[in-house]
This record gives structure tokens, C-alpha cells and sequence, in this order.
């Protein structure tokens, strides 16, 4: 399907023929396979026209023979209907956005001789996209570089962001080999740019020696807000200010001075307001749940608007249509919600409620659209006004999972942490779940870790349905550090990182062997980034995990201090850096698996990817090999090409194949078959060595 | 040049000392080299040079600098030793391969030259007529060997990537397991009339070297449980017979032996390892002999101060030849097997590279000499036990000294904190005025079992010392606690501890030439690489004495480096065990971590790494540079794609060099510096 190349009707069908073959063919129900789950498609940045009629959203699906998920844009109806591909280029489309006048969608593509993403306008009353922009570096988009493309409210152009191109200079001296560079300052800054849609001029916005990362433009186009930094680098994040100007660049005015990041900065219907949100409390101290904010566009004092000791992290935020009110998004911990307050502070009101996670949303209006996640589906497109009783669903993409597979239930328990105080997480049911019986137990702990597990169908990384499909229970614990709980919850990390954070993993352990539900002798510790420092810590203070799968974890807060592109929260966990005067190296090295790595008897597998600026390789490296030199049976993954999250589909696939064997052997002693990919089911290859 | 035969000693010294006063001679159109002279100066390299069988003809390989691949291209030159003027003899765009095991071999009848091109041997007719190409093996091959019939060779090559691999990498289903992805080295034969190919060794071991026993029966060989540096402590000595059957350990210890050699008669087999006697790790290399029927290895010599750089039976298999490292300078030596008695057969201001080899046939040893004014040409020496001169064979370096303003190197001596004896090599400004004092940039050797010597060594494409000089900059090349050539003490100072005394040994080397009224205290400056880059980093913690350092490839935290390493055999001992095992030695890694003290950093640093630098990783350097830029010491960190821990790329090394000058001459000179521009 992802191979046609035709646009309009015949596309359709072929699409409307798929869709509808695949879960007819399934008779009964099975158990969710590794390549079941890796073709799950996935649904993202839903948008509505002006007229509220249509909604134009992105549609991942897996392509094997690029090794790559591709998205593409499709159109539904509001009123019912079925969705339709727009569009079908061979590197995929993203960011649809609708032109004020309903007539043309734009998008951001890499389409034929052109290397670059560019700009591209679609009529929606049919024929071919045409590019627009033929700028001279990459225009970025929402998904790729935080920023994407926004039309001004008269239709005539349409704002974007970019990088600066590399000099001629540049260019000779790669071509010459002569290609030496400086680290940490071989970075582009980015710019805004707008490009008229009649004359396809390109105009700068913005110039000098910072970078926009990202920006929005006023209901009445005469006025932008931006997140301005010193450089484009995610080390700088803390440097970044809110500014304003003309929506020519002129007249830029500083909005906030502060030491904190600042995210999601929106100007208000009037212009005279931005609001922003920043994980910090009232007075920009740093380390807290996200917070609403609302600053004069002038300058002058921020306001909290909300998040100020609630238990709610502030997601994402946008103005509504009168500038009175604000609407949101809060992370509830295993559940996330969106939310209307009077911009001038007050009651908040939740308008959604469920036991799912929300994707991107958008306003148009006073209609919000959303994709809404939960265990049986990853996330189809909804509709509701703040008015209504309940959204409608407009997609259902997802309705083949239940048809086809038998998928474990999932639940939120609570316990109680060695503190007393209440932890919340998710446990996910075998798929042939029967009460009174044990399972192996397989734990999984988010990254972050300022993050929260919230339900959902899992992903490469938190297999949940996979392993439910093979007899396992899943816990996934919101352990101390989460957001969505509280500051105080959150910050139980300032000062040592591993505090409560792993006992209550621990704690969450013991409650699902007390319910009788997990088997205490074939359990398996798993996770990814933060999880997989929680990982590579528990095995160093227990061997109650019969085998375990870091990914991307660390093994030394000093070495990883200077390693990853991040440094600001790291800062607080520790007490300051392990650089300055009197650093404290106690509460670094205290924290370090690395620490107590001579404990370790658990089985591990490690995984990372060769390109990971945020825990990068040589992390996973100390791990491996110190459990190597110990006698404790290990491997190490690699994965060309990847950063911190894993995109490529075979990576994935091996990683899954990895970790299952690996489970299977140690914990549960059965044999484990590796999936193959698609179309290379008969090919003997396998990724692991392991004999 | 035919040298009298006279003592030798005397001979070398005398003729040092005019070389050494002729750079110093005035002369109209002298001037300092430049970077892109160093750059462009054609070097005898690459490979060991070949004296052919009846001793008349020399091959080596001289290096010509590619511009446009940014890279040395070597091609295959003769010398008759008879004289007469230099013959290339290839000519190919890439050129020929350079290796440590010697590329380059005569067959026996010496109608054949047999060198590595594009992965495979050729074979070049001296007679006249093109080289043809010998094998078409699946990968590169590598340390080509005649049997002593000329029938056959040998060589060495990793076992290809299978159908499957290559399928999974074109379909990037390429995900790897570190450490376990590696292709195993295997002995391999070809009979030349034939072209037929043979695998001689099988299983799962990897051959890191072999020799041939003189008649050809019996094969010596190091065999590894896999390609690693990781595994090397896990190799051990072989025999086998030609054919590969009949295959024996000879030794079995956690020792890593090299660079073997079967005695003429096939009983003994010699080898060097950096053990004491016992057979303990970390100790100034030694020279060992173990029957080749198997037993417990012996050293040749209970009690010797230096260091063996490389050994070889003599054609009657009584004694020894080796090379042995004295400090600052290099030296032959011949020792008696049967009592275990060394003498010393040079003795001069220069260095002896590991490219030596005995021709038997020809009686002869034939050997590079690396020296003030010339930087390695080749040498001969009768293989006799009377004292005579070697004569000189090459002329490549004869316009050196005429044509550019060379510094002056003598040996400088001072005394560590403790007493004890420490020396090093001091380069002079090129236009040295006695009485006046000049800016100082101390370089710090590798290793750190190393030496820095006289001559040129390394000096030239990562330290400059020809461009420095010539910028009116003393240059120090101190061989700091640690170092070898001063005997076990000296070397295993960083036992149970790596900085004991080794910056102050430098530090002490800077304050003795300032008390000589060499060097200005206000203008110092500081570089190394590798174990050098690390003690840079050390220093600019200890003390702000520097004005500017430069710091290629060194460590900042022992704890990660630990891991990060593909060899950590050594670092065990310097901190007294694994940082993973139950009650790890972690002060010891910690206090011993530049990065400890960082805070204290006020020096002005540019920080130089690979992005394919498997023994020490851009990580570490990551560690120094953000942790200065972040205490607002002014810092860079350089990163040459695609290089490993020694850098190649021409350009890459020149901007290196133009960096670093730039900030030397802004930090300690307050000039400013003109960038030298490579041609395109």
C-alpha cells in the first residue's frame, strides 16, 4: 500500500481495501506479535479547516522496504465519513496546515531532486502539490525541529523556520577533506522567514547571532512571539527567553530574564498577552511540575496561571478564540486531560475524562481536535467543543487491534512507598489472564524522569502487549520523580536522584506478588533512557530480576554529566556540577550504578544507538563491560545511525527479538523463535550471537 | 658514503657533531621549515626497508604527499648499495600499502619483489616487465611471507562478512553486538605458480603474527581468542607445522607476547613482553626465549636497565640482535644467548625505528637511522662481532640541513622532587642568540611507556618541532616518571597511582630552564597527545604557569576511560584492579582523574580527538571541554572525522598545527599568527 504512487481515487480505494481486508481475514483472535506490533500505525497532528467540516491529520505506517515509518496526510469529515489520502510522496509529509480561506492545505515535504524540506501547497478541491519555498536549508517542521509552519491570518504567506545554510566556505572545505570541527560550535542558528504565496519570495524575520526555536503569530498577523537562544543547542534550553516583535522582526522586546526554559510561548488573540510553560515554580527556580504562565507582551512580571502546588503537570497550552480563556493539556500521572481556565487565573474546568493518554490536539474555533490513546488503541482522532457532553470519534483506525488480537487489561493500582507515601502505576494483564494464577512478571520504568506512564498500547520500547500476548504481566510503576503527582513528589529527587525512586519500583513489586498476580520467581526488569537507569540501578541492588534490558541508561552521573546534550536537571539532582569548587562528587558517584555494579548478578542486555547525543554510547559501554569483566552474562546492542529513541524498523525489530529471547531464557526458560521482517520470514538471519 | 672502520662510537659522534654544526653554519638561503614544508617533505616510511639477498639492492618505500586525497602516498623506490641514484619503481594514483608487518619482501632468489596493493600482493620482476597481482582474496591481506623455496607465501587475512551479513547491511538490518562482531584473522597460503589459495589455520583463534622456521617446515605463531586488544593478555605462543597440522601451545600465561622469532635451527623461539621476569604485567620490555617444544619462557637478560624496542636471531642463532631503548636515544645491541651478556654495537644521538631486519644471506643489518639533521635514512651494518661503522645507503636527506634553519637538539638533564635523575630532548629556536631568553613549549610523549628521543620521531606530523622552532619557541620533550629507558623503577612510578611524580618531573624540567636562562617563565606553554594529552590535563589543574595547553586525545576521568578503552590490561595496575570489582580501588581512579580538579583550571586549553578513536574516546575529551567551558576558561575541542587515536589526515593535521599556533603565539606571545595555507 505504502508503495502506490497515484494520488486521488484509486489511492483511496486501494487504502479503503486494506484496511478492510486485514481484519476480515483474521478469524479468532491471536496473541500480538513483534511485527503486529511494529505495523500499528500511528496518527498524529490533527487540525481542523476553517470551517470546521474537515480535520487533515499525518498517518504513519510502516514501510519495510525503506525500513522506516512513513506519514502521510489524510482528510476525515467531521460529520462521519470515510478519511481519505491526500497525499503520497516517498519520503512522507508532515505538518498540514490549513490556509485561512479553507482552499489549500500546506505541508512540509522532501519531494523529488531537492534534498530539503521545503514547503508544498495542496488544493483541496484536487490535482498535485506544488512547492513553494526553494530555500537553501531544510524548512523545519513541528515533528522535526519543534517549530513548524503557520499561515498569516490574510492567506498571502505563510511563516517558517530554518537553519542558515552553509557557507561556500564550508562547503570547499568539506569537499577539500579539510573538515576538522569545533564541538559544540559547529551548530547553524535558526531564523524565521515567511515566504509569499503568490510571488514565492522569501523575506528574513528574524537575524543575529541567536536562534529561534520556536515561535507563533498573532490572530490579527501584525505580531509574533518567539523563544529566542543563544544557540540552537538543547545545552543552551535554560538560556532561552520569551521575546516579542512586529511581525516583521522589528520592535523585538524581551519578555522574560530569567534561568529556566521556557516552552510553548502563544500570543494572545489581542496581542497585549503570552502565554508560555516552564517545568519551574513562580519564582523560575527550577525542577518543578509544568506550569502555566502568563506574561504582558511588553514585558513585565509572569504570572502562574495554573500548576502552582496542584498535582497536574501543564503540557501544552493554547488561547481561545476570545483571549479570555486558556486551554490545556495536564498530565494526571497514568491519565492525561484537557482543561479550560480564565486566563485571568481561576477554577480550571476538565473537558475530557478516560483512562488514555492524549496526542497532539488543535483548536479551531471553539471545536478542539485530539488524538486519544489508551491499551487497545494507539491513538484515533476525536472531536468535541468545551460545550458538549462527550467527544465523537472520527477516526478508527485502531478498531482492528481488539478484532484481531487478544489484548491484555489494563488497570492503575496504587501502593505504598517505603515512606508511606501513595505510588500509582499501570499493570497490564496477560492476554489470557486468569484470576488466581501467577505470571512472570515483567517491570517497566518510563524515561524522563520527569514523565509519567500513562495508558496506552506500548511502543519498541514498553512492549506492554507483546508480552501480555506471551503470558507476561506488565507493572509500570510511576515511581518517585514522576510528573503529574506534585512538586513534591517530583523533586524527591533533588539532592540524590535515587532516594524513594527505586524502592518504590520495589515496593510496586511486592504488591502485585501480594495480590497473587505476579510469579516472584520469573520476573524481568526493562526500560528505556531514565528506565533504563532505574534498570541498571536495581540490578545493583538486587537479584530478585531474573534477567534484564537496559536501553540508553547510564552507568556514571559524572562521565554522563559532560556526555549528553543536556545538562540543566541534572544540575539539581546532584547539588551543582561535578565541575565547580567542592563539586559533589559523593552524591554523583553515590548515585552511579556504576557504584555498586560489582553486586550485579542479574543477566542483562544493553542496547543503545551509535548516534545518541543524550545518553550517549559510551555509557552503555561501561555498564557492558564492567558486567563483562564480573562474569555476569551480557550483551550490547548497537544501532547504526540511531539517536536516544529508536526509528529504524529492523533496529526495532531486533531489539524486540533481542530482549524477548533474552526474557524468555532467563526467566521463563522457553524457547524463543525471532520474528522476522516482513517478506523475509524464510531467511535464516538472526541479530543476536548468543549461543 | 663509506665510513672508515674505526670504534664506532667515536665515529657517530663525530660525525653528529658536524651534522649538528651545520644547520648552525649561516647560509643565504636557509629558512625554518614551514607546516607545509613538514608536510611536503618526502619520508622513507611506511614500511621497513628491504636489502635484497645478495645485499646489492635496497627497496623502501618513500612517501609523496597527496594534496587532493589529503593523505602520504607511498611508492616502491631502489637503491643500489653500490650508489647511483635512486629508481622509482611504481606508480599508481593510491600508491602502494605501508604496514608494520613488512610489506615489502625480496624472494629468496631475490628475482622478486612481493608488495600489498589494494588489499592484495603483487608481484614486481626485478628483471624488467609491470607487477602482476598474485592474490584475488576475499579481504585485505595483510604481513606476506616467502617460504624459503619461493614456492609459496603466507599472509594473513580476516575471514570475509558471509552472504548473510552482507544482505543484512544492505537492508540496514544492521544492528551489532559490541565486542562479538568481530571477523577472525587467519594464516593463509598461495602457491605462486598456481595462484592457488589455502587457509592454513582454522577455528576459532585469530593469528596476530607468524614466522617461518629457515626451512620452511615448522611455523611459529601468536594466536589470540579474537582480533581484540581487549584479549590481548589472552594470546599465547604456537608452533605448528606448515602444513598447519600438529599445532601446539608453546606458552601459557597472562602475559601478551610479540614480535616473535624461531631460531635458525628451529629450537627456540625469542619473544618480547612487558613483563618482569615472572612474568608480571607492567615492566619496561623484555626479551624472552622458550623452547618451541613448549616450557617456561626465560629472559635473556636478568638485569637490564632499557627497554627492547625489537629483536632477531643472528643467521648462526648464538645471539640476539635488538634494538633497545636508552632514553633518549635508541641503540643496537648483540647479546650472547649462551651467557647472557649483552654489547652495545652503536651509540649516537638518534633513534633507531623498529624497521630493522638481518639479511643472512648478505651478512648484513640494514636499519633506519632517525637523526637531528636527517630523518631517516637508511643504514647498513655488517652482521659481524667486530666493531665496525655503518654505512649509509639512501640520500634522501642530504638537502635538509642546506636547504632549511633546523633547531639544535641536546639532552637536557634535571632532578625530580625525589632526587631522582629525570632527562628529556631540548629543541633550540632556529635563530637562538645566546643570552636571550624564548617562549618554551613543553611536548608530552605518549604511552605513557614511551621515550622521547633525538631525531625527529613523531616530532614532526603532531608536534611540529620543525615549525615551532622555527617560531622562535624552546621546545622541551621531557621523559617525565613513567617513561622508559631509565630502568623498572623510573617506568612503574605510576604503579598504584599514575600522577607520583610525573608533572612534577615536567614541571621541575621547566624550572631548570628557566635557571639556565633559556626560557622566559612568562611565556610557557604546554601540548601532548594521548598519555601526553592526559598529563596536559593534569597540569592545567595543578598550575597556571602555562599561558595556553593543548591537549590531543588524553583522559579526564580514569573511571569511564576504564571502560571506554579498547586495551585496559595496563590501567588495572596503575590503579590496583577494575573499578567493578567488590571494593574497587575508586579513590585511587578518582584522585588520579584530571577531571577531579578541573575547578582549579585557569589555562587556556584546545582539546583534540578522533570520532573514531577506539583507545581514547572523544568522550574523554568531551569531559575536559565542557567541564572548562562551563568555568569560563577560554577552550575548544577539535574533532577530525573519521580519525583513530594517531590522526593521518594532511589537512587535518595542518589545521591542527595553524589552531594551535594561532592560540600559542595569542596566549603566550600576544602576537598574532598568520594561518599557513596547504595547497589544494
Amino acid at each position: 500500500m505504502s508503495t502506490v504512487k497515484s494520488t486521488g481515487g484509486l489511492l483511496v480505494l486501494s487504502a479503503l481495501v486494506v484496511a478492510a481486508l486485514v481484519p476480515a481475514g483474521a478469524q479468532t483472535p491471536r496473541p500480538m506479535g513483534i511485527v503486529d506490533l511494529l505495523n500499528i500505525p500511528r496518527l498524529s497532528d490533527p487540525q481542523l479547516s476553517p470551517d470546521g467540516r474537515e480535520v487533515a491529520y499525518t498517518r504513519a505506517e510502516s514501510d519495510w522496504k525503506s525500513g522506516r515509518r512513513i506519514s502521510h496526510i489524510w482528510r476525515a469529515p467531521v460529520d462521519g465519513g470515510q478519511p481519505v489520502q491526500l497525499t503520497s510522496g516517498a519520503e512522507g509529509e508532515s505538518d498540514p496546515r490549513w490556509s485561512p480561506d479553507g482552499k489549500t492545505i500546506a505541508f512540509t515535504a522532501k519531494r523529488g531532486d531537492n534534498e530539503l524540506a521545503q514547503i508544498h501547497l495542496l488544493p483541496t478541491d484536487g490535482g498535485e502539490a506544488r512547492q513553494l519555498t526553494t530555500h537553501a536549508s531544510a524548512v523545519c517542521s513541528a515533528s522535526s525541529c519543534g517549530a513548524g509552519i503557520a499561515w498569516t491570518p490574510d492567506a498571502s504567506a505563510i511563516y517558517f523556520k530554518a537553519a542558515e545554510p552553509k557557507t561556500a566556505d564550508e562547503t570547499a572545505r568539506e569537499k577539500a577533506r579539510d573538515d576538522v570541527y569545533a564541538y559544540d560550535e559547529n551548530y547553524k542558528q535558526t531564523h524565521l522567514w515567511k515566504v509569499a504565496v503568490g510571488s514565492k519570495a522569501e523575506t528574513r524575520i528574524t537575524d543575529g547571532d541567536f536562534s529561534v526555536t520556536q515561535y507563533d503569530l498573532s490572530n490579527d498577523g501584525r505580531r509574533i512571539t518567539y523563544l529566542r537562544a543563544p544557540t540552537p543547542l538543547l545545552g543552551d534550553g535554560d538560556k532561552s527567553e520569551v521575546w516579542t516583535a512586529n511581525a516583521d522582526g522589528t520592535n523585538a522586546v524581551q519578555v522574560t530574564k530569567n534561568t529556566v526554559q521556557e516552552t510553548n510561548a502563544a500570543i494572545s488573540p489581542d496581542s497585549a498577552n503570552v502565554l508560555f510553560i516552564s517545568g519551574s515554580n513562580a519564582k523560575f527556580e527550577t525542577y518543578y511540575n509544568g506550569r502555566l504562565f502568563v506574561a504582558p507582551a511588553a514585558g513585565g512580571a509572569a504570572r502562574v496561571v495554573i500548576g502552582e502546588n496542584e498535582p497536574i503537570a501543564v503540557d501544552r497550552a493554547i488561547w481561545s478564540k476570545d483571549g479570555k480563556s486558556i486551554y490545556f493539556l495536564a498530565n494526571l500521572g497514568v491519565h492525561e486531560e484537557l482543561f479550560v481556565v480564565p486566563a485571568a487565573g481561576g477554577k480550571p474546568r476538565q473537558i475530557t475524562s478516560g483512562k488514555h493518554s492524549l496526542g497532539a490536539w488543535s483548536l479551531t474555533g471553539d471545536r478542539i481536535v485530539f488524538i486519544a490513546a489508551n491499551s487497545h488503541s494507539a491513538g484515533d482522532v476525536w472531536t468535541m467543543t468545551a460545550g458538549e457532553a462527550g467527544p465523537t470519534q472520527l477516526t478508527h483506525v485502531f478498531d482492528y487491534l481488539t478484532r484481531d488480537f487478544k489484548l491484555g487489561q489494563q488497570e492503575a493500582i496504587t501502593w505504598k512507598g517505603a515512606d508511606g507515601v501513595t505510588i500509582e502505576g499501570l499493570v497490564t494483564y496477560p492476554a489470557d489472564y486468569q484470576a488466581g494464577q501467577k505470571y512472570p512478571l515483567a517491570v517497566m520504568t518510563h524515561g524522563g524522569p520527569q514523565a509519567a506512564d500513562h495508558y496506552g498500547i506500548g511502543s519498541m520500547a514498553y512492549e506492554i502487549q507483546v508480552l501480555a500476548g506471551k503470558g507476561y504481566v506488565s507493572l509500570q510503576p510511576n515511581y518517585r520523580g514522576s510528573t503529574g503527582y506534585g512538586d513534591a513528589f517530583l523533586r524527591d529527587m533533588v539532592g540524590h536522584y535515587f532516594q524513594n525512586a527505586h524502592l518504590d519500583v520495589m515496593a510496586g513489586v511486592d504488591e502485585l506478588i501480594r495480590r497473587g498476580v505476579a510469579d516472584p520467581d520469573r520476573m524481568v526488569k526493562m526500560g528505556w533512557s531514565a528506565g533504563g537507569h532505574m534498570t541498571n540501578k536495581l540490578i545493583t541492588v538486587t537479584d530478585r530480576f531474573k534477567a534484564a534490558a537496559t536501553g540508553a541508561g547510564v552507568a556514571q552521573w559524572m562521565s554522563m554529566y559532560a556526555q549528553s546534550d543536556i545538562r540543566s536537571y541534572r544540575t539539581p539532582w546532584f547539588g551543582g556540577t561535578p565541575w565547580q569548587k567542592d563539586a559533589p562528587i559523593d552524591a554523583y558517584w553515590n548515585n552511579s550504578p556504576l557504584k555498586d555494579v560489582a553486586n550485579v548478578k542479574t543477566p542483562t542486555i544493553f542496547f543503545v544507538g551509535e548516534r545518541d547525543p543524550r545518553v550517549p554510547m559510551p555509557q552503555s559501554i561501561e555498564m557492558y563491560r564492567a558486567l563483562k569483566s564480573n562474569g555476569v552474562p551480557t550483551h550490547l546492542y548497537v544501532a547504526p545511525r540511531e539517536p536516544h529513541g529508536w526509528g529504524e524498523l529492523r533496529h526495532q525489530l531486533s531489539k524486540l527479538n533481542a530482549e524477548i529471547e533474552w526474557f524468555e531464557k532467563y526467566a521463563t526458560k522457553r524457547p524463543f523463535t525471532p520474528e522476522r521482517a516482513p517478506g523475509e520470514e524464510k531467511k535464516d538471519t538472526r541479530t543476536t550471537t548468543d549461543q | 658514503m663509506k665510513v672508515p672502520r674505526r670504534a664506532l662510537h667515536t665515529t657517530i659522534v663525530v660525525l653528529l657533531s658536524l651534522l649538528a654544526a651545520g644547520p648552525l653554519a649561516h647560509s643565504q638561503t636557509r629558512r625554518p621549515m614551514t607546516l607545509i614544508d613538514q608536510a611536503e617533505l618526502p619520508r622513507i616510511a611506511g614500511a621497513a626497508p628491504q636489502l635484497s639477498p645478495d645485499g646489492k639492492t635496497l627497496v623502501y618505500l618513500l612517501s609523496r604527499t597527496d594534496w587532493k586525497a589529503s593523505r602520504l602516498v607511498f611508492q616502491i623506490w631502489r637503491q643500489d648499495t653500490a650508489g647511483g641514484a635512486p629508481v622509482q619503481l611504481t606508480f599508481s594514483d593510491g600508491g602502494v600499502q605501508g604496514g608494520i608487518d613488512p610489506p615489502l619482501r625480496w624472494s629468496p632468489d631475490g628475482k622478486t619483489l612481493l608488495f600489498l596493493r589494494d588489499g592484495q600482493i603483487s608481484l614486481l620482476p626485478l628483471g624488467g616487465g609491470e607487477p602482476r597481482a598474485l592474490t584475488k582474496h576475499a579481504t585485505n591481506v595483510s604481513a606476506p611471507s616467502w617460504s624459503p623455496d619461493g614456492a609459496t607465501v603466507y599472509f594473513l587475512a580476516s575471514d570475509p562478512r558471509t552472504a548473510e551479513e552482507r544482505e543484512r547491511d544492505r537492508i540496514r538490518d544492521d544492528v551489532y553486538v559490541v565486542d562479538e562482531n568481530f571477523k577472525h584473522r587467519q594464516l593463509w597460503k598461495i602457491i605462486v605458480s598456481t595462484g592457488a589459495e589455502s587457509q592454513v589455520t582454522t577455528g576459532d583463534l585469530t593469528v596476530t603474527e607468524y614466522k617461518l622456521s629457515a626451512d620452511g617446515r615448522r611455523i611459529a605463531m601468536m594466536r589470540w581468542p579474537s582480533p581484540s586488544p581487549l584479549d590481548a593478555v589472552r594470546g599465547e605462543v604456537w608452533v605448528m607445522d606448515a602444513s598447519g597440522e600438529n599445532s601446539r601451545a608453546v606458552t601459557n600465561n597472562t602475559a601478551q607476547e610479540y614480535l616473535i622469532d624461531l631460531s635458525p635451527d628451529g629450537s627456540q623461539i625469542l619473544f618480547l613482553a612487558d613483563t618482569n621476569e615472572q612474568l608480571d604485567p607492567y615492566y619496561p620490555t623484555m626479551l624472552f626465549t622458550v623452547p618451541a617444544t613448549g616450557g617456561t619462557p626465560r629472559a635473556v637478560l636478568s638485569d637490564f636497565t632499557y627497554a627492547f624496542d625489537q629483536a632477531a636471531w643472528t643467521p648462526d642463532g648464538q645471539s640476539i640482535i635488538a634494538t633497545v631503548n636508552m632514553g633518549v636515544h635508541t641503540e643496537f645491541f648483540r647479546i650472547n644467548v649462551a651467557a647472557r651478556r649483552a654489547q652495545q654495537m652503536t651509540d649516537g644521538e638518534h633513534y633507531i625505528p623498529p624497521t630493522w631486519s638481518t639479511v643472512a644471506s648478505a651478512g648484513k643489518l640494514v636499519f633506519q637511522l632517525d637523526e637531528p639533521t636527517r630523518f631517516g635514512d637508511v643504514w647498513t651494518l655488517p652482521l659481524t662481532d667486530a666493531p665496525v661503522a655503518p654505512t649509509r645507503v639512501t640520500r634522501q636527506f642530504d638537502a635538509l640541513a642546506r636547504d632549511f634553519m633546523l633547531p639544535r637538539q641536546e639532552k637536557a638533564e634535571w632532578k625530580g622532587t625525589d632526587g631522582v635523575a629525570v632527562e628529556g630532548v631540548l629543541f633550540y629556536p632556529t635563530d637562538y642568540t645566546a643570552g636571550q631568553r624564548y617562549p618554551l613549549i613543553v611536548q608530552l610523549h605518549g604511552g605513557p611507556m614511551e621515550s622521547d628521543k633525538f631525531g625527529i620521531g613523531g616530532g614532526m606530523t603532531l608536534f611540529n618541532v620543525p615549525a615551532l622552532t622555527g617560531h622562535g619557541y624552546f621546545v622541551l620533550r621531557p621523559n617525565y616518571r613513567g617513561s622508559v629507558g631509565y630502568g623498572a623503577a623510573f617506568a612503574r612510578d605510576v604503579v598504584n597511582g599514575y600522577f607520583n611524580h610525573m608533572a612534577t618531573d615536567v614541571l621541575l624540567g621547566v624550572d631548570a630552564l628557566i635557571a639556565r636562562g633559556l626560557v622566559d617563565q612568562d611565556r610557557l606553554v604546554v601540548m601532548g597527545w594521548s598519555a601526553g594529552g592526559t598529563l596536559v590535563n593534569k597540569l592545567i589543574t595543578m598550575t597556571d604557569r602555562f599561558k595556553v595547553a593543548s591537549s590531543g586525545a588524553g583522559i579526564a576521568n580514569w573511571i569511564s576511560l576504564y571502560a571506554q578503552t579498547d586495551n585496559t590490561s595496563f590501567r588495572g595496575t596503575w590503579f590496583g584492579g577494575t573499578p567493578w570489582r567488590k571494593d574497587a580501588p575508586f579513590d585511587l581512579f578518582w584522585n588520579n582523574s584530571p577531571l577531579k580538579d578541573v575547578a582549579n583550571a585557569k589555562t587556556p586549553t584546545l582539546f583534540f580527538t578522533g570520532d573514531a578513536d577506539v583507545r581514547v574516546g572523544l568522550a574523554q575529551s568531551v569531559e575536559m571541554y565542557r567541564a572548562l567551558k562551563s568555568l569560563n576558561v577560554p577552550t575548544q575541542l577539535l574533532v577530525g572525522p573519521g580519525e583513530p587515536h594517531q590522526w593521518g589526515g594532511l589537512r587535518h593535521l595542518i589545521r591542527k598545527a595553524n589552531v594551535e599556533l594561532e592560540w600559542f603565539e595569542k596566549y603566550a606571545n600576544h602576537r598574532t599568527y598568520v594561518w599557513e595555507k596547504a595547497p589544494l
